[in-house]
Parts: C-alpha cells; structure tokens; sequence
C-alpha cells in the first residue's frame, strides 16, 4: 500500500514539474487595453473592421510624471489593426505588439457610426462571445469615426478610457445630460421586443485654444431602432428623454419668466412614472408622470419675495420640462426607437394585444399619444432668500 | 533503474526489528548473607563512581550489621545523615522479641524516612537505588529496604513559559523535575479525584510518566486508551514528550499534531477541568494533552482571562492571520498572474509598472523571498541572545531592500512575504505554525500552476485530510466538522463566562454541566444611593 | 460491512443539497430559459412537487429497508437473477449521470478559467479531491460537507448580495406569459436533478437516525427549490431577455457583480464555490458507484475499485460526447425522458413486490 502510494505521488508530481503552466500571464507581459472603438471603413475596395484600441504604457516605479509633460502618448498608445472581422482584427494586433492581449479591463466600447448603421449584430456578438470583456464596460456612439476621436487627448486624466469612464461616470450624477449605458444594457434593450436602445454620442471638438488638441465632450443621445440607427436626441431632447426614464439624478434648468428675469433650477429627486393605457380602438396612450423637488440656485433679477412667485416659476419650469419630454419623444417616434419602452409596458399590461401587435409595433408607435405632465417643487432657495437686486430700497 | 528507486523507499521505512534492550533483569531475591548481597549489589554497579555504601551496624544492641547503599548525586545528604544517626543509634528501649521479625522491627520503629519500600528482590532495589534512594540490606534477613530520601536536586528556578507568553494570566511554567510539575497541578486542582497513575517507560531510562485525569470527568475508555496505547511503547529511551507523541498519536504521517503539546500549568488545569486527559513526562517541562483538536491550536490561553469581547477580537484576528499565513502568498501569485482582471486597474497598472524590469517571474521571486525568512527565522532561533534581534531585524530589512534595489524582486513581493511571517508567528500553537509553513510551499506551486483552482485544490486536500483525523477517538476538526453548534461557544468565540455553564461535548459525555445557570453580574436591586 | 462511518441527517442535508445545486447551477438555467425565458422561476417552482413526489417514493422505500443498501434488498425481493439485475441498470444509470456531471465541470472550467490547460490535467484536477475523500470513506464526506456547506454558501450569497442593486423586478412582468406548456417543459429536466436523491437509497444504513431520512430530503428538495427559484428570478431580472442568449448563467452574473465598482470580475469565487460543490457531488456519485459495485460483486473493500471508478467515468463521458454542446442537448432533449422513469418506476417496483411479498420492515401500529 505504501509503495502505491508513493508511485502515485511521485507520479502525480513530476506530472507538475513536466507541464508548463499553460493559462498563466505575467503582469508585465500584458497589453492592458482601456477603451476600444469599432469602425467599417473602405480600404483598398474592401470593407473592413478597423479595431483601434488605447493600450497603457505601466511606468516604471520611482519615474516622476514631470518626465511626462512632454505629452500624454507616453502613457498609453492607440493601436489600429483591420480584418474582416472583428475577432481577426485582434489578431492581427499580435503581429505589431510584443505583449499578449489584454482586454479585460476595457471600460469603454466606442461605436463608429458606420458601424451603427449596419452591423450593430456582429459586433455585438463578438463583444459578448468574447469571454475577456466586461459587461459592465460603458457605450458610447460618434457620429464620425471611432478612432478620430481615440486621438483626442483627455484633459485631465492619464488615460483616454479613464476620461471617458470618469465623464460618464461622474457627469450622470451631475447633471442630467449625460447618461451612462452597460454593454449589458444596451445589447439587452435590443433584443427585447417592445425596447429599443439608445446610447450616449461622444465627440471630440476642436478647442480654440493654442494648443490646438481635441477634446472630448458628450453631447446628446443616439437612438437605435432594432439593430440599426434610427435617429439622434440634441443636448435638450436628451435631458427631457433623460428626465422621462426615470434616471435623472440632478439637474438644472434655466428658464425666463415673463419678462421679469431667469431662475435657474436645481433638482435632485425626481420620481417618474410611465403607465399606459388602452382603450376600446386599441388606442394606445402613455401617461408621464414626473415629480421633482428642489431648490433654487440662482436668480437673475426675479424677485422672490412671496410664494406667488414661486408658483410662477414653477408653473414656467413644469411648462419647459414638459416642452423637453414632449420634443424628445416626437424625436424619438420620428425615428421609430421605442426608448421609453412602451411596448413593453403593452406587453406587461395585457400579452394577448401586444402578441397580435408586436409585428407592426415600430410603426405603430409612431401614433402613441402621449399626456405629460411634470410637478415640479420647488423647496429651498439655497443661503439667500431675496434676490440680488442692487441697492437696497424699502 | 525507476523500479529500484520506488522500490527501496518502502523498505527503509519498514521498521527494523526489535533487538532485545541491554538490561532486563530477573528477580534476584535477597538472600541472607550480607556478603553475598553486597557483592552482588556492587558488582550490578560497577565502575559508578558515584555509589557509596558502607556498613553500619543497627542500633538496638549494635548486633545486627547492615549495608547501606546509594548514589550520591541524587540524596539529600542532610535527611541523609538524620536517618543514618537515628537508624545507628536506635532506640534501647525496644527489643527484639522472637514474634516479629527483625526486619519488622526496624520497619515499625527505626525507620524514620517518610516512605520505606520493603523489596526482596536486589535487582528492584538498584532500581530504586537509580531513582535516588537509599538501599538498606539487613544480614539474616530476606527483606531489604528503600528509604526514599530524594533531594530535590538543584532545578531551574519556575518561571514563565518561554514558548507560550501571555498578557494576562499567571507566570508559572513547568521544569524539569515531575513532582515540581505535580505539585503546580495539585495547587490548582484541589480534589481528590485528581489522579495521577504512574508508569515506567523506556528500558534504559525508565523515566516516569504520569498520566493525569479527573476521575468521573474524563472518559473511562478514553483513559483506558492512553494506558494501553503507552504500554505498548517499547523502546530504549524516552528523552522528551516528543518521543511518546509520536507513538500515541492516531496517524503519525500526518503533518498536524493529535496531541496538544503545553508548558503551562494553568493551561493543564483546565484542559483536566474538561475532562481531558494530561501525560507527565519526567525530564521535560513539554506535557500531552489529549484528545486534541483543530480549533485549539488557534486559542491561546489568556482568552480565557480577558474579557470577552477582547477574547472574541483577538480570535478573530487569529483566524484572519491563520488565513493570510497560509494562503497570502499563493493568492498574490495566482492574481497576478492569472486572474489579472479581478484588480482594480489602477493596481494592475502600478504592479505590471513595478515588474517592468524584474528577469523572474512571480513563483521564483516569491519562492526565493520566501525561502529567505524562513531561514532568517531558523537562524533567529539559534543565534545568541545578545546578537539575536539585531541581526535578524538588519538580516530582514537588508535582505528584503538590497533584493528590491538590485532588482531581484518587486516591493509587492516583499510586502507579501514580510506579512506572511509576521502571520505565522502569530498562530499560538508552535506545531500548527510549523505544519502551517510546510503547506504553504506546495499551495504556491500549485497556484502557480493553476491559479484559483490549485488553491482550492490544495486547500481542500488539506481539509479532507483534516476531516479524516482523530484524535482518540474525537474528530480532529470538531466542533466544525461534525458540527455543533452548541460547542461554538466555547470553541471558536468565547462567549461570556456566565454562560459557559456546558462542558464541551467532544470529551465530556460523563458531566455536562460545570454548573447550573451561573449567575451574571448585575447592580444591586433597589436603593442607589 | 464494507462501511464503518456514519453520517448523521444533518450532514445528509448538506451534502445532497450541493448535490443538487452545484451542477445545477452550472447549466440548468440555460435549458430553462429555453422554453420560458421570462417565467423560468416558476419552472423552479414546479421543481419542488415534481421532486418532492420521486422523493417521498424513495423515501418510503428506504424505510422499509432501513438497515440494508438497496443491492442489498433488491436481492431479496426479487430474486437472485432479476435483483441484480435492477441493481446493475440503477448503478449503469448512476454511472452514466456520473459521466455526465464529469463532462460538465470539466467542461466548465475549461471555458471559464483554464482555456489553455490540456483537459487530461483538468480531468485529474477534478478528479483528486473526491478520490481522497472516498479513500476515507462516508464519514470524512459527510464532515467536510458540514464544514463547506456555508463556505459554499457564503461565496454564493455574496455575489447574489452583490447583484441585487442590479434587479429590475419589471423584467419578471407579466408572470405566465410564457404559457403553461412552455414552463413545464421547461421543469421536466430539474426534476431528473431532484430525482438523484435516490442515491441516498444506496448508502441508506449508514445514516444514523434513518428514521427521519424522509424528512430531511424533502427539506433538501425544498431548500435547493428555493435556491433555485431565486437565482432563477434574479437571473431574468439581472438579464432580462438576453438570458436566453448565454450560457452559463450564473457565472455570467457572477461577472458582472462588482463591489463598487472597485473590484470587478469576481468569477474566481464563483469558480471556487463551484469547485467546492462539485466535489461534494462527484464524491457522492463516485462513492455510491465504487460502493454497490463492491456489494454486486462481494468485495471485502471498495478501495481498490476508486481510480478504476474514476478513469471509467471520465473516459466513458469523453467518448460519448464530442463537445459541450452535445451534452447540452442530451441533457435537455434525451436525458429526462429515460431518467424520470428510473428514478420513478424502479423505487415503485421495489416497493410493490415487496409488499406483496411481506417484506420489509413495518411499522408497529
């Protein structure tokens, strides 16, 4: 018994000696990629993938960054390689980079408009058939080509997919025109009948100054119907579409009233609900309900002396959030994109109706009425309470 | 030439056959001519210079010659020559009458030492002539005499446990010496149920060992078991507890301890208290306790003084250091190198940034770290105290900076290693600690080779090897496995001592109860002022 | 007695319960959101009848035998010839879940953590711990059970904790709209999962208290309902449609868990508590395999039939199937229809011809 346990055992351990261990990486062997974009471009009379990718430089322990002034290349590099599909364009990254590649930490996925308007599944495929990408990694669309804005150099932070992640990141909770979507998200919303996705538009504009650099700016909402554009939301239409899904976490608003001056809002709670109903034509209306609270934060000559003036401005503000929602969902209808889920609440409600209607629902939605209505309440007025008015008169 | 190989490993570890020891005597009875008994007794003893003997004659009328015989370095001299003047000198007034025997006489009458053995046998006689008696052999009689006159020889002074340090609690350890040991047991323990049964073990040495229990408390089987189990033991020589552990214990080939190794009698008592049984090995300050179990090689004494949720803190930080020392190395090897995107990516970034320019990859650095504090900590433990702990703590610090600076090995390596030995010198059981090591080699190759998986692997190889031992007849991992949960008060937190009114059931099936419902502290009802 | 350790009913509990869960987890969902993607909860709800009745009829049967395995007793109620026979289709039928159950963690960590490593490690990687554990026997399974139950169960609640910020309950909406039809198709192969609890009838005299065997079953079948009625719902509301798309659900949730965005990614535990209950089930299997074929053949000690056992079971699951994807269809398609009937018929067989023989113990009224 002994001598077999001892053959065993040494069996077992030159098994361990012999192998090589086949799945290990060393850490500094790794291309770790921080943010990709996927493009379709024309080269050469074939259409082809273009995979660019932003892929950090580690520095060296004890090097100063003041070393790095010369110019944020040195800590991450943008690669470029093309295939006919996706999967063979990351291969033919291995032919250029002497490191293995490293996808997992990808944060942000950046989609090329040409490839929105066609080939949205395949990419889709291979970013959740892949088994290194996150599903947490944020989508962003542009409205030119992925890796003219990848050239952009990010403001503030190191890396270029950290200034992405971050912008999204902390612009949600800030203001309500930037919103973030997961890859998850978003390939989940266009499977599902009665959705429709959406994603936020990241362009990289010219700064006027000297320097001469792009910089990266969110700006408004893609809209997707099925697995192709549909349409884009302007900076507006996006804060009502924003404010109408139910994710707002703060936000402001300016309006004039009358012709006595201009408040600017400031919200930080809202709560919506979205019903639908049905009536006998099989009409299908949809109910917004949106409620805020929150205070003012700057007032611009309108006097805020008692609280009839405080209902005026909140009968003006509920007036131009209305406005927004309602421009947002024409918007929306024009393009066919159901965002606001409509359908699905058709589906919730009653499946008989929705399993006869599911075919013609993009069009459908095109005749959806919608009543909105939004309370806002306004709380606090921050540390003054009368308005800065010059000199004081009694 | 593979064949032979495998082939002759068994057969070194097959045990050799038993050879017949140097000296077993049979009974060589006391005869009743003086001359003759001498000459035996001195010729057994031979060439021992130092054996003294010389004649005497007996004091009731100077008629009867005697012999007395012993060894020097092991009597007390003084009680010595009180015995000797009062054995001479006598007592006129008795005489010797024809009903009783002489030998009777003087047993009723002179023999003032407090415990006189009556033997008639020689060769028991220098046995006990070896244990620091004083042997008197009367002419004409058949029966000799061993006065027991034992000094207490020149022992160390008690101090405290130089293995087991506590904060709180008292300062006494064992020596060297058995009936020292007894008596700081009995202090503690003031029963009669409190038994000690002595045996003799070891053909050369004979050294006495106790087995200690509390009768009616522990099991019968349980100490019938350790009887059994020692007698069996048939061997030369017992130098140290270590010797009998090993022949006692249930699975020997295994790398965790069945035997509860302790220096302290505090500890002792209350093991006893719950029905545990204890082994006293003359010679060494080490004693056995048994049944033994997993979860009390984390517990360290004083949390049984401190207060409970002191107790409870430092228990809990016992497991996590447990924890970090076995496994902290093998996880930083097997996140690095495989599992790369479960970090953050900010410490991703500076970890690949801190191995840019290191030649060797994860497992040899860690290794070669490794094997370096184990060896500064077996260093430590030989240098001479006054060098000790500057040597080490430079031989560390060196060691560990000149690697980083001359690029041998990256910070975050040396961080790992460093907290992993200060772990291991924190679990309080010296063996666990020492089986903790061992493991912890094969857990790195392993996650070396297969990240998170061999972890596992290697872990739960150790816990099923865990869940196989006994410990005379109790289950190695209880009260974890087979679980019960009443015994987690004891075991693993410590709950207040007002509610500990159950013994622990792993041993103490006989008395359950310490206690009834035990009061808590609380203020007195009624008037405050 | 081929066995001398004893478990005791607790230690019953939780080794059958990750008998259930641990490959169940693994694949299971994915053939659930097959026929109803929305309401594959309350496929796990169907599960808990369905198992609870194969259950009750094992369990029934195991009482009237209380001190004899079933290759033992189905000697003597049918027969010389025909018992061995029934005792050899069960333990074919065992053998074959066996190999199954083989090829799926293999298969799992093949696609999870270790794509590069040859599956013949990967294959004595698995197959080591439950060996050992089966070299010491009943009693050294049931002990490590008792300590890795809430282990196991810990890494599982963490990233079911983690994954709650994540629910929308409105991906539940509407509740049967996948049609009746649809849900209990797609509980048919969970109850073959419930159903191995009739292994419980092969090592039945070494529990102590075999008396309340029945109960405890029927809790483990309720508990693993319950666990899979929530990993279930959170599966679809974590997911919503796309569950229908990805296999290996739970590992998939166990991505996209993240503890404040901070830690990322935390599939490693998922993995180890999965490798943790995969050992549980393989060395029940394994052992109740080595064991009756011990008993059929008389064997004084089954121990030299374990690596035998184990080379078998894994080179019959290699060869019967050529990739994952066969044995996802097998299981979802073939499986069941064969399986429900074993597991049903061959208990009920047992216990008619008994009683109609006299047989069996009795209950004193």
């Amino acid at each position: 018994m002994m001598k077999k346990t001892i053959t065993y055992t040494f069996i077992l351990v030159l098994l361990l000696t012999l192998t090589g261990c086949w799945s290990k990486r060393e850490t500094e062997n790794l291309a770790i990629t921080n943010a990709i974009g996927v493009d379709k471009i024309n080269s050469g009379g074939k259409v082809m993938y273009k995979l660019s990718q932003v892929i950090l430089r580690p520095r060296k322990l004890g090097m100063s960054s003041k070393s790095l002034a010369s110019g944020s290349e040195q800590t991450y590099e943008v690669v470029e390689s093309q295939g006919q599909s996706l999967e063979e364009a990351l291969q033919n990254i291995s032919a250029e980079i002497p490191r293995i590649t490293f996808l997992a930490h990808t944060q942000v996925i950046i989609l090329g408009q040409s490839v929105c308007v066609k080939n949205l599944n395949e990419v889709l495929d291979f970013l959740t058939r892949v088994s290194d990408i996150r599903y947490r990694s944020s989508i962003y669309v542009t409205k030119g080509n992925a890796f003219e804005v990848l050239l952009a150099k990010p403001a503030m932070e190191s890396e270029l997919g950290k200034e992405i992640f971050g912008i999204g990141t902390y612009g949600k909770t800030q203001s309500f025109e930037v919103q973030e979507i997961t890859l998850k998200d978003f390939s989940e919303k266009i499977i599902t009948p009665g959705l429709d996705a959406w994603a936020p538009v990241l362009e990289a504009t010219r700064s006027d100054k000297l320097k001469n650099e792009n910089n990266l700016k969110v700006n408004g909402l893609a809209l997707f119907k099925a697995e192709k554009l549909g349409g884009w939301l302007n900076k507006t239409d996006t804060q009502g579409f924003i404010l109408a899904y139910g994710e707002a976490k703060q936000g402001s608003l300016t309006v004039a009233i009358a012709d006595l001056g201009q408040i600017a809002y400031l919200f930080n709670k809202s709560k919506v609900k979205i019903s639908v109903q049905i009536n006998q034509e099989k009409r299908i209306t949809a109910d917004i309900i949106v409620k805020l609270s929150g205070e003012v934060v700057e007032s611009g000559a309108y006097p805020l002396d008692d609280l009839e003036d405080f209902k005026l401005a909140e009968t003006r503000l509920n007036q131009r959030f209305e406005e927004q929602i309602r421009s947002a969902f024409k918007q929306a209808q024009e393009s066919e994109s159901d965002i606001l889920g409509i359908g699905r609440l058709v589906e919730r409600q009653d499946k008989a109706l929705w399993d006869s209607i599911k075919e013609q629902w993009p069009k459908m939605y095109a005749e959806v009425a919608i009543n909105v209505k939004v309370d806002s309440k306004i709380i606090r007025t921050g540390l003054r309470n009368k308005t800065f008015n010059g000199k004081f008169i009694k | 030439m593979l064949k032979k190989l495998i082939t002759k490993i068994p057969q070194t570890l097959k045990s050799k056959t038993k050879e017949p020891p140097v000296w077993s005597p049979a009974k060589q009875s006391v005869t009743n001519n003086l001359k003759d008994n001498m000459d035996y007794l001195q010729q057994e003893l031979a060439n021992c210079c130092d054996l003294v003997s010389r004649p005497l004659k007996i004091g009731l009328d100077n008629s009867t010659e005697a012999f007395i015989i012993y060894l020097d370095d092991l009597v007390d001299s003084f009680a010595l020559e009180k015995t000797l003047q009062l054995l001479m000198q006598g007592n006129q007034s008795i005489t010797n009458t024809i009903e009783k025997p002489l030998h009777k006489v003087i047993y009723d009458h002179l023999l003032t030492a407090a415990q006189v053995k009556p033997l008639d046998d020689l060769n028991t006689l220098i046995q006990e002539i070896l244990t620091g008696t004083l042997g008197l052999v009367l002419d004409g009689e058949t029966v000799c005499f061993s006065l027991g006159i034992k000094s207490g020889s020149e022992n160390r002074p008690i101090e405290e446990a130089p293995s087991e340090a506590v904060i709180r609690g008292p300062r006494d350890g064992f020596i060297e010496n058995i009936r020292i040991n007894r008596g700081l047991i009995r202090r503690r323990i003031k029963s009669p149920k409190l038994k000690f049964e002595k045996m003799t073990i070891g053909t050369l040495t004979q050294t006495q060992v106790n087995i200690v229990y509390i009768e009616g408390l522990a099991l019968a089987s349980l100490i019938q078991e350790m009887k059994q189990r020692l007698e069996r033991i048939k061997i030369d020589g017992i130098i140290e507890s270590g010797y009998i552990e090993e022949f006692i214990e249930d699975t020997p080939y295994s790398l965790f301890p069945q035997t509860m190794v302790t220096e302290r009698p505090d500890r002792v008592a209350i093991a006893l208290l719950n029905g545990r049984v204890v082994v006293l090995i003359d010679t060494t300050p080490f004693v056995l306790i048994v049944p033994a179990s997993f979860t009390r090689m984390l517990e360290g004494v004083d949390d049984n003084y401190v207060r409970f949720p002191f107790a409870n803190f430092s228990r809990v930080l016992r497991l996590i250091t447990l924890n970090i020392a076995l496994i902290l190395p093998a996880f930083y090897i097997a996140i690095s190198t495989f599992h790369q995107e479960m970090l953050p990516t900010k410490i991703l970034i500076s970890l690949a940034g801190v191995r840019e320019g290191l030649p060797f990859p994860v497992l040899v650095e860690t290794l070669f770290m490794e094997t370096t504090f184990e060896i500064i900590t077996e260093a430590g433990i030989r240098l001479p105290r006054a060098v000790g702990s500057a040597v080490s703590i430079v031989g560390a610090l060196v060691i560990g900076d000149a690697a980083v600076n001359a690029g041998f090995a990256s910070p975050a390596t040396v961080i790992v290693v460093a907290m992993t030995a200060i772990s291991t010198l924190t679990i309080p059981a010296v063996e666990a600690s020492r089986s903790i090591r061992l493991i912890r080699f094969p857990l790195l190759i392993l996650a070396s080779a297969f990240g998170f998986l061999g972890i596992v692997i290697g872990l739960l190889f150790v816990l099923i090897h865990l869940c196989s031992l006994r410990s005379f007849g109790v289950p190695y991992l209880d009260p974890l496995a087979p679980l019960h949960l009443t015994d987690f008060k004891e075991n693993i937190f410590r709950a207040p001592r007002w509610s500990l009114s159950k013994r622990p059931t792993e041993v103490s099936e006989n008395n359950p109860t310490r206690q009834p419902v035990m009061p808590k502290g609380k203020p007195p009802k009624g008037n405050e002022e | 007695m081929l066995e001398e350790g004893r478990i005791n009913g607790r230690q019953l509990f939780f080794i059958m319960f990750w008998t259930i869960m641990a490959t169940a987890i693994l694949n299971l969902p994915m053939l659930i959101t097959r026929y109803a993607p929305r309401d594959g909860w309350l496929s796990a709800v169907v599960f808990i009848p369905t198992s609870v009745l194969i259950v009750w009829i094992a369990s029934k049967l195991g009482a009237m035998f209380p001190k004899q395995t079933l290759v033992e007793y189905s000697d003597l109620v049918l027969g010389p010839w025909l018992g061995k026979f029934v005792s050899a289709l069960l333990i074919l039928w065992v053998f074959q879940a066996g190999s199954i159950v083989y090829q799926e963690v293999v298969g799992f960590f093949a696609v999870s953590i270790l794509p590069d490593t040859p599956l013949v490690v990967l294959v004595i990687l698995v197959s080591l711990a439950p060996a050992y554990a089966i070299y010491h026997g009943l009693e050294v399974i049931g002990r490590s059970s008792d300590f890795l139950f809430f282990i196991i169960l810990g890494f599982f609640t963490l990233i079911y904790l983690l994954l709650i910020p994540e629910f929308d309950y409105t991906e539940l909406l509407p509740v049967f709209g996948d049609g009746i039809g649809n849900i209990l198709r797609g509980s048919l192969t969970t109850a073959v999962y419930g159903g191995e609890l009739i292994l419980v009838l092969f090592f039945y005299p070494y529990i102590k208290d075999n008396q309340k065997v029945g109960k405890i079953l029927v809790s483990t079948i309720v508990a693993s309902g319950i666990g899979g009625i929530l990993t279930m719902a959170a599966y679809t509301m974590v997911f919503g449609l796309e569950c229908n798309f990805l296999t290996l659900p739970f590992y998939h949730m166990s991505r996209y868990a993240s503890i404040g965005r901070v830690v990322e990614r935390i599939d490693p535990f998922f993995m180890i508590s999965n490798f943790l209950g995969s050992y549980l089930k393989l060395s029940v299997f394994t052992y109740v395999i080595v064991l009756s074929l011990a008993q059929l053949f008389r064997m004084k000690n089954y121990r030299k039939l374990i690596i035998p056992v184990i080379l078998a079971l894994n080179i019959v699951g290699f060869y019967s199937f050529g990739s994952l994807m066969q044995v996802i269809d097998f299981t979802d398609k073939i499986w069941p229809f064969y399986s429900l009937p074993i597991q049903i018929g061959i208990p009920l067989l047992l216990i008619i011809v008994a009683k109609f023989r006299g047989l069996g113990y009795r209950e004193r009224k």
